[in-house]
């Protein structure tokens, strides 16, 4: 009964935690995963290769919430259970297994945007199957007890074939029986045979990796030879992330010292084990919750990708409304694409929070270009770019889904069918790609006629109506569109408008009005012009005097501009700092608040 | 024991004839051609090479493909879409089919309907062998990143690929190590091979009888390490190009990038004694992609002559990159003295308004292959570009109709008989290279390419990396892959400047030593951080 309560409370916690955190089909959607041999042999051509292939494949479950949600929660539950069945010593200290599971549930939820930079895919649930594997082995080895022989045979087969599948999680294994036979010779007094086998363990964990390296078997740089099938995680800021699976490992080998010694880890006393499970579980659950990548701007800027990857821009603009602290520049990027898309951006953009926070992340990038770039590139027309990022990332961080959909959709665009039947081929072969693919084939075989294809494409290609030139972004992808369109001439509708709120946004006033102008004849048909623009047309008349007679300015705006003058004379010597939260609330939401008042903000 | 297999393979043997696909007895015919991946549709083919897999792109339930040489010899029936032929019945057909036609007939048919046979197809078997051997690199198309490079070694007989050289042995982490512009002195009869290591760990690796040793090229004098290599057939000696290089992408244009050259020379290297020599130092030509003629007189090479009207040659060149047009032009080279002679027009690509680099000249000294694009000298990366020959001794021109694509078709070599060429294209959908080979035949005539065969006839298709670099060869090389490694973390020697190998330096249009160097200081190149060639 209490076991079921334990089960029962470590799933509500778990499943709590990962609704907390970023979207679960982000994390498949940056997990490469094929069913095809050529995909297989080549993941299992390393040491690990074999465990990283079915932790990838399980990850990329996770393409359907619910089931992914079930199953990672089922396997760090399984784990545990597992655990408390290989060692013995338990249930008493069945506490050590939760807490292994508790470490597993935190090395999933602790990515964040490392799931964006780890070149080692799935490692949110390897570390699981590793440890998982490791403990059945070494519950193997103990099994093996008063066979010498028996066990030098599963030493070897541990070292070579157990470390080709399993990478270092067999030379942890090892490690647990080497630490099994030490304790043994210690306790038992057995010295012979117990010490041959620990100097035989410790020798084929050391030596059978650098063999293999030598019989060019591992093509790998030779430093890594003990850490393949790990995370990637580095040094400085990113070493925390280690904790939970040297955590595990710890707790793996605390449970091997205590089988072997036969101690119970818990009191006896009721009150001191009830102590005991709760500082330990809660001190684990406590570094769950803490070190868990939840909420914070990761969480918002994955549900503005999924909306965006959907074309839902109203759920863009209302995360981004609704979103209370300081945003990143890609939610900025994000909330205007999606304000453009809805033809409302001369309207609203300056209404949104701006800012430049910083992402949450312990390893610097470029995360703009990233996570969001392609989606970027891809909706404002710059197909090529798109397709290059993408191409570039797949380069790095291997053929995520993610990347090759992208892809596809820039080769319909740039009327590339063949290519497009390449990553849709790859795609078909994929759990998070497979619906994708049944979709975007139609289009494909379709091109010109596809709803889908209209549906998303049609406004794309307006904003492609533009010549071919050679140029570069350096990865500064928010900076380059705006340059792009604030320095483009003519184009659709579309592509103007683009300018003039790139322009404001620059706060290019010589770009602005020429493109002004040009746009005026629509303007005056219309009757209406956007608030930004008539602010803009305002701020421009007073400090350059440019004629704005004619111009379709309502009376609202001229009455907030008089406002505004007369409050920055009311406050003029109180500085800007002083007049930039004084004039916030009456004024953040215009033009000239932005032109005044935001400055220095950094894009990445 | 004995008796135990012979009574298995008694059992067996009615299982194996009743699963022995027969060739249907009735067909209606259909008056075309099967459409297949890959397409071989006739394609001459060598004796020698790979069976040739592939899979029937036919909606149909049941397929019987039956090839044979005439109605009278040998046949091989094979039941299935996907079409993976016996290395040994292959072998035995071809070796009936040399000097003679392959044919291939594909049966289909929907579930329980009639069974439907496509047109024959007709392959012709030349009777010349192809080189056992071919070295390639594999790479992403990709523009500026790089990760996982592989030089691997193709048995063109077979499927076997193996990896002579990968890169992650030599990296860690974000310290990347390019490995590029593998090259084998004259199909690795000589066992002699250099390649370059970019980066980390970075230097040009040189081989001779499985022996590896490090150098650094790059010396005060010479714009930069050496880029495009060529070996001398027979003496321990290396042209290179050296260049300073960079790449700009095309905003709408589907060729996605543009990789120029704002500076380039020609050097020889004396592997021997470890010096550098100036071949080609003109101001305002940019020279690259050399290669020796196979008696090993002549030195080719490709130059364009760019006069830069402002003093920032890099913008200018990214308004007017389509203004470059490389034409080939050759040395004579002297073996006793080591010197090379007054330059020689070979062929005058921008005379048609073209550009042509790659020059390759055949084993029997007749033909000269290159690749002809429109602009520029990457013509990897245009559509553009195709193979042209010409015949040294007429002067005459012309494309390889039959060999070309309307996309790219570049990099190529002859095999080391002279009746292959095998070069790379992006044909299959215009971003990944494959390579193709085409028969050669002694009237100067090319015949229809055909991809390199692969024993899964899909896995072309799902690969997400190029072929890069193509090279015939013999034999292959001795060292391994460890060998490679571990010499490559050894310091690299420097290389030692000796002026130049003109034989009259002082009647060449050169510039002073400095404008190179210069020349690029002054005009950084753009969006050149990591540069594959």
């Amino acid at each position: 009964m209490r076991r079921l309560a334990v089960t029962a409370l470590f799933v509500l916690f778990a499943g709590w935690t990962l609704w907390h955190c970023p979207s679960p089909t982000e994390v498949a959607e940056m997990t490469p995963f094929y069913l095809t041999a050529d995909f297989a042999r080549q993941t299992a051509s390393l040491p690990g290769g074999a465990l990283t292939l079915v932790a990838e494949g399980l990850t990329s479950l996770l393409c359907v919430v619910w089931v992914g949600a079930m199953l990672v929660i089922t396997l760090w539950g399984g784990l545990a259970w597992t655990l408390r069945r290989l060692y013995h010593v338990l249930p008493h200290g069945e506490w050590l297994c939760w807490a292994v599971a508790l470490l597993c549930c935190l090395n999933f939820t602790q990515q964040g945007y490392m799931l964006y930079v780890a070149k080692v895919p799935a490692t949110g649930l390897s570390v699981t199957l590793g440890v998982g594997l490791a403990a059945c082995l070494a519950w193997s080895y103990r099994r093996l007890d008063g066979k010498p022989w028996w066990r030098t045979a599963w030493t070897i087969v541990t070292a070579t074939l157990g470390y080709w599948l399993l990478g270092s999680y067999a030379l942890l294994a090892m490690s647990l029986a080497l630490v099994h036979e030490v304790c043994s010779v210690i306790k038992d007094r057995q010295f012979r045979s117990r010490c041959a086998l620990a100097a035989l363990l410790a020798v084929a964990a050391l030596a059978v990796p650098r063999l293999l390296y030598a019989c060019g078997l591992i093509r790998q740089d030779v430093a890594l030879l003990y850490r393949l099938g790990l995370p990637d995680w580095r040094g400085g800021e990113e070493l925390a992330l280690w904790l939970p699976m040297l955590g595990c490992a710890a707790v793996l080998l605390l449970m091997e010292i205590l089988q072997v010694w036969g101690f119970t880890p818990t009191p006896r006393k009721r009150w001191a084990s009830v102590a005991l499970w709760c500082v330990v579980l809660g001190l684990c659950g406590w570094l769950v919750w803490t070190r868990s990548a939840k909420g914070g701007n990761l969480r918002c800027i994955t549900a503005m990708r999924e909306a965006t990857e959907r074309c839902d821009w109203e759920r863009v603009v209302s995360l981004a409304k609704d979103y209370e602290e300081t945003p990143t520049r890609l939610q900025v990027a994000y909330a205007r694409l999606a304000l453009a898309r809805l033809g409302r951006s001369g309207d609203e953009m300056f209404d949104l929070t701006d800012g430049d926070a910083p992402y949450r992340s312990p390893r610097e990038h470029q995360y703009l270009r990233l996570i969001g770039g392609r989606q970027l590139y891809y909706n404002f027309g710059k197909v090529n770019y798109a397709y290059r990022w993408a191409m570039e990332d797949l380069v790095e961080y291997g053929a995520r889904p993610d990347y090759l959909k992208c892809m596809v959709k820039c080769a319909i665009l740039n009327h590339e069918p063949e290519l497009a039947r390449k990553y849709l081929a790859l795609l078909r072969r994929c759990p998070a790609g497979r619906g994708f693919a049944r979709r975007w084939e139609k289009c494909v075989e379709k091109e010109d006629t596809h709803p889908e294809r209209e549906a998303e494409m049609r406004e794309i290609e307006r904003l492609m109506r533009y010549g071919n030139v050679l140029d570069g972004d350096g990865g500064l992808i928010e900076k380059y569109l705006l340059m792009s369109f604030a320095t483009m001439e003519g184009g659709t509708w579309e592509m103007s408008d683009l300018s003039l709120q790139a322009c404001l946004v620059l706060k290019d006033i010589d770009g602005f009005w020429p493109r002004l102008l040009r746009m005026m004849p629509f303007y005056v048909q219309e009757g209406r012009m956007p608030t930004h623009y008539q602010e803009a047309a305002l701020l421009l008349n007073s400090l350059e005097n440019r004629n704005i007679a004619g111009l379709p300015i309502e009376e609202r705006t001229r009455e907030r501009f008089k406002q505004l003058v007369k409050a920055a004379e009311a406050n003029s010597r109180l500085g800007d700092e002083y007049n930039m939260k004084q004039l916030k609330p009456a004024f953040g939401d215009t033009y000239w608040y932005y032109y005044f008042f935001v400055k220095g903000l950094k894009t990445n | 024991m004995r008796h135990l297999k012979s009574i298995i393979y008694i059992c067996l043997l009615p299982l194996a004839v009743a699963c022995t696909p027969s060739v249907p007895k009735h067909a209606q015919r259909v008056g075309r051609n099967v459409s297949t991946t890959p397409c071989y549709d006739d394609a001459t083919l060598p004796p020698n090479i790979a069976p040739l897999n592939f899979m029937v792109d036919e909606e149909g339930t049941d397929f019987v493909t039956r090839l044979y040489v005439n109605g009278n010899g040998g046949e091989l029936v094979l039941r299935g879409q996907t079409v993976s032929i016996p290395a040994r019945g292959w072998k035995r057909l071809m070796e009936e089919a040399k000097g003679d036609t392959l044919r291939t007939d594909i049966y289909m048919r929907q579930k329980g309907g009639e069974w439907k046979l496509f047109r024959t197809r007709l392959n012709p078997v030349a009777m010349e062998e192809v080189d056992p051997y071919i070295a390639y690199r594999l790479i992403e198309p990709s523009y500026v990143s790089y990760e996982h490079i592989q030089i691997c070694l193709r048995d063109v007989t077979s499927f076997k690929e193996k990896v002579l050289v990968d890169n992650m042995m030599l990296t860690e982490g974000e310290n990347g190590a390019c490995v590029n512009c593998h090259s084998f002195q004259d199909y690795n009869r000589t066992g002699r091979f250099q390649a370059h290591i970019r980066q980390n760990y970075g230097g040009t690796m040189l081989g001779e009888g499985g022996m590896l040793r490090k150098v650094n090229l790059k010396t005060d004098q010479t714009l930069s390490a050496g880029v495009y290599p060529a070996w001398h057939p027979r003496l321990n000696l290396i042209a290179y190009s050296v260049n300073e290089t960079g790449q700009v992408f095309h905003t709408r244009d589907t060729q996605k990038i543009e990789v120029l050259d704002f500076a380039s020379d020609l050097i020889l290297f004396d592997v021997d004694r470890g010096d550098v020599y100036d071949i080609d130092k003109r101001k305002n030509e940019l020279e690259t992609f050399p290669a020796w003629s196979p008696d090993g007189q002549w030195l080719y090479f490709a130059s364009a002559r760019y006069e830069p009207t402002t003093s920032n040659i890099d913008a200018e060149l990214d308004e007017n990159y389509k203004q470059l047009k490389y034409n080939i032009f050759r040395r004579p080279f002297d073996e006793q003295t080591m010197k090379f002679g007054a330059k020689d027009t070979v062929f005058l690509a921008s005379a048609l308004g073209k550009s042509a680099v790659l020059p390759r000249v055949s084993p029997d000294g007749q033909w000269l292959l290159f690749s002809m694009g429109d602009y520029g000298n990457f013509h990897i990366w245009h559509k553009s570009a195709d193979l042209w020959v010409m015949n040294l001794q007429s002067g005459e021109a012309r494309p390889l109709t039959e060999a070309n694509s309307p996309e790219t078709d570049s990099y190529h070599s002859w095999s080391s008989n002279g009746r292959w060429i095998l070069f790379s294209s992006r044909r299959n959908d215009g971003n990944y290279t494959r390579l193709y080979m085409a028969y050669f035949d002694s009237k100067g005539q090319v015949h229809k390419a055909f991809e390199l065969p692969q024993k899964d006839p899909l896995s072309g298709q799902r690969l997400l990396k190029s072929y890069n670099v193509p090279e015939w060869l013999v034999e292959p090389p001795e060292f391994s892959r460890n060998d490679f490694t571990s010499s490559a973390r050894h310091k690299a020697l420097q290389a030692n400047y000796k002026g130049s190998a003109l034989l009259s330096p002082e009647e060449e249009e050169t510039g002073d030593e400095g404008n190179a160097t210069n020349l690029t200081d002054k005009f950084p190149a753009p969006q050149s951080s990591r540069i594959d060639y």
